[in-house]
């Protein structure tokens, strides 16, 4: 598989704090590449190295096999930590900047700012945007001259839940086109969500990495409620239907292989004549995941 | 290159403060000139006329709008502090120019704006000229002319230290209040203690005695009046008013010296921080 990115030894230290420690990557054309951590896991360091804003101390970094210079940044479009644009110009002229930048026609301004769903505020000064509005402004500045890989730090950030929806489904789409993406987040569920293989950061190193459902796990947890929980965890215990039950107050938590599903369950409850009351999928926490990596 | 002029031009058109403060800049400027056209002294064998005719308009006119340097300065350390503020030099690095582009623009803008003051100067001594001169010929009209030339290497060099500041600091109020103090009363206390040979040599007095105070008396007497050994008695220097300096070519060496240097050290800043 060709490589988008190759990182070998980086390493970041501010002062006694070790941002980026020895960490290697390697990114292949095509994959969605989410780079999972807690919130100063080094994440956003190690992407402002490798766009070049932060120098690193040791190691190295390539891209596209070793292109010099900075021709290919035009191939490259990214978002790193806060949106930054000039408060006091328009929407369209702080992207006229970006894109004479990346020597993209201007005429590509209008099409981007459509997709961010901004068209109708074009010619309002940047400051005047919600936190929202200039998250999705940034997410149109990475889409001008339809560059092949995306770079995002935490796209969803200050996004209100439909914002979520909509920058995910950029993410997707321009996944499906065979766009490459790197994807930093501290949230689990988007890393899920949309991508198809992991890195997970902590203390600015790297723990673990692969193919997202081999590293993250495939288990589903569901927390049930019944008349008689009692009864119904001692019957899907029995049936193996689930590897973990843990008593909670009036309900019980479940962990279950990847093949059973909230029907699953449903319907075996049904069966034993057991009428639930509550069925709720659970996300594993980020934390637990950590320790499971660690361990 | 076209394409940092490009970018530069978005930025500062659409910038109101840029704009505030250059039109400030223009109408201080027209108006002390204005004012002081309009200022009728009358001491015989004196006619304060003469600095408004060619050739004596350019150095007069050079001198007066030197002034106004610090409003240059001030705005291209807003104009580069706000890079930093606002981390667009951040974001450029990342859309893809390189560090030395970042720098390349800033130089560009300054040379603007150095060419805007150049072209002021250059217009309004025309105009003042051309009505003062009974008899304007070319040669007198050529003459004294290359000090708009030393003017303009002067608004470079006092905009290129306020970019030196601005890197150095990335901010603009820091910068601003340290430029102001550095020509005054830094440097001149530093100066002070170093012997009257080498006090010319540092930088804000070296490119502040760039357009040096006309010679006021000697080109407004009508009469010449020469010391026992030739020279002119209505000098300022005759005077013991001003100390006597480098030669203009050394200073403008100097001065073009110091710009070089001062570009150079903001180039290596702007490559080996962190944005």
């Amino acid at each position: 598989m060709e490589k988008i990115l190759e990182i070998r030894g980086l390493t970041r230290h501010y002062g006694r704090i070790r941002a980026v420690h020895n960490l290697d990557m390697d990114v292949g054309r095509g994959q969605v590449y989410g780079i999972l951590g807690p919130n100063g896991s080094g994440k956003t360091t190690t992407l402002s190295v490798i766009m070049g804003v932060v120098h690193q101390q040791q190691g190295s970094y390539s891209w596209f096999g070793n292109a010099r210079g900075s021709g290919w940044k035009r191939r490259v479009g990214s978002l790193i930590e806060v949106p930054n644009f000039y408060p006091y110009l328009s929407l369209v002229q702080n992207l006229m900047i970006a894109a004479r930048i990346k020597e993209v026609p201007d005429n590509d301004i209008d099409r981007v700012l459509e997709v961010a769903g901004l068209t109708e505020r074009r010619n309002y000064p940047y400051r005047t945007l919600s936190l929202g509005m200039k998250q999705r402004l940034a997410m149109a500045s990475v889409l001008l001259g339809d560059p092949e890989v995306m770079v995002l730090d935490e796209p969803t950030n200050g996004l209100d839940p439909e914002g979520i929806a909509e920058v995910r489904g950029i993410i997707s789409g321009e996944a499906e086109k065979g766009k490459t993406v790197i994807l930093a987040s501290h949230i689990l569920g988007e890393v899920e969500k949309v991508c198809s293989h992991v890195a997970v950061l902590k203390g600015g190193e790297l723990i673990a990495s692969g193919r997202v459902e081999e590293l993250l796990g495939t288990d589903r947890m569901f927390r049930l409620s019944a008349p008689d929980t009692g009864l119904l965890g001692e019957l899907l215990v029995r049936a193996g239907m689930v590897k973990t039950l843990e008593n909670k107050g009036g309900e019980i938590l479940v962990t279950c292989g990847a093949s059973i599903s909230a029907a699953d369950i449903n319907r075996f409850a049904f069966d034993n004549d057991i009428v639930l009351t509550g069925l709720v999928p659970v996300r594993k926490s980020l934390e637990s995941h950590f320790l499971e990596l660690v361990r | 290159m076209r394409k940092l002029i490009n970018i530069e031009f978005v930025k500062l058109i659409n910038y109101t403060s840029f704009k505030v403060i250059l039109l400030l800049h223009l109408a201080f400027f027209s108006l002390v000139v204005f004012v002081s056209s309009q200022i009728d002294i009358t001491v015989p064998g004196f006619d304060t006329t003469n600095l408004f005719r060619f050739p004596h308009v350019w150095s007069y006119f050079a001198w007066i709008a030197s002034w106004f340097n610090l409003l240059l300065a001030i705005l291209v350390i807003m104009v580069a502090g706000n890079e930093f503020s606002y981390r667009t030099f951040r974001q450029h690095v990342i859309d893809g120019l390189s560090r030395t582009e970042l720098l390349g623009g800033k130089l560009l803008v300054i040379f603007m704006i150095s060419v805007y003051a150049f072209l002021l100067v250059l217009v309004s001594g025309l105009i003042y000229g051309a009505v003062y001169t009974s008899s304007p010929s070319m040669a007198d009209l050529i003459s004294g002319m290359h000090i708009l030339f030393v003017y303009f290497l002067q608004t470079i060099a006092f905009m290129v230290i306020g970019l030196l500041l601005v890197m150095l600091l990335r901010s603009n109020a820091l910068s601003i209040i340290i430029f102001i103090l550095l020509r005054f009363p830094v440097e001149p206390v530093i100066r002070s203690f170093f012997p009257r040979d080498v006090r010319p040599f540092f930088p804000m007095k070296s490119v502040g005695s760039l357009t040096p105070v006309p010679e006021f008396l000697s080109i407004s007497s009508e009469a010449s009046f020469e010391t026992a050994d030739g020279a002119n008695a209505l000098t300022f220097s005759e005077m013991g008013l001003v100390a006597q300096g480098l030669p203009l070519w050394g200073q403008v060496l100097l001065a073009a010296g110091y710009t070089l240097l001062f570009a150079g050290i903001a180039l290596l800043l702007i490559r080996r921080r962190n944005l």
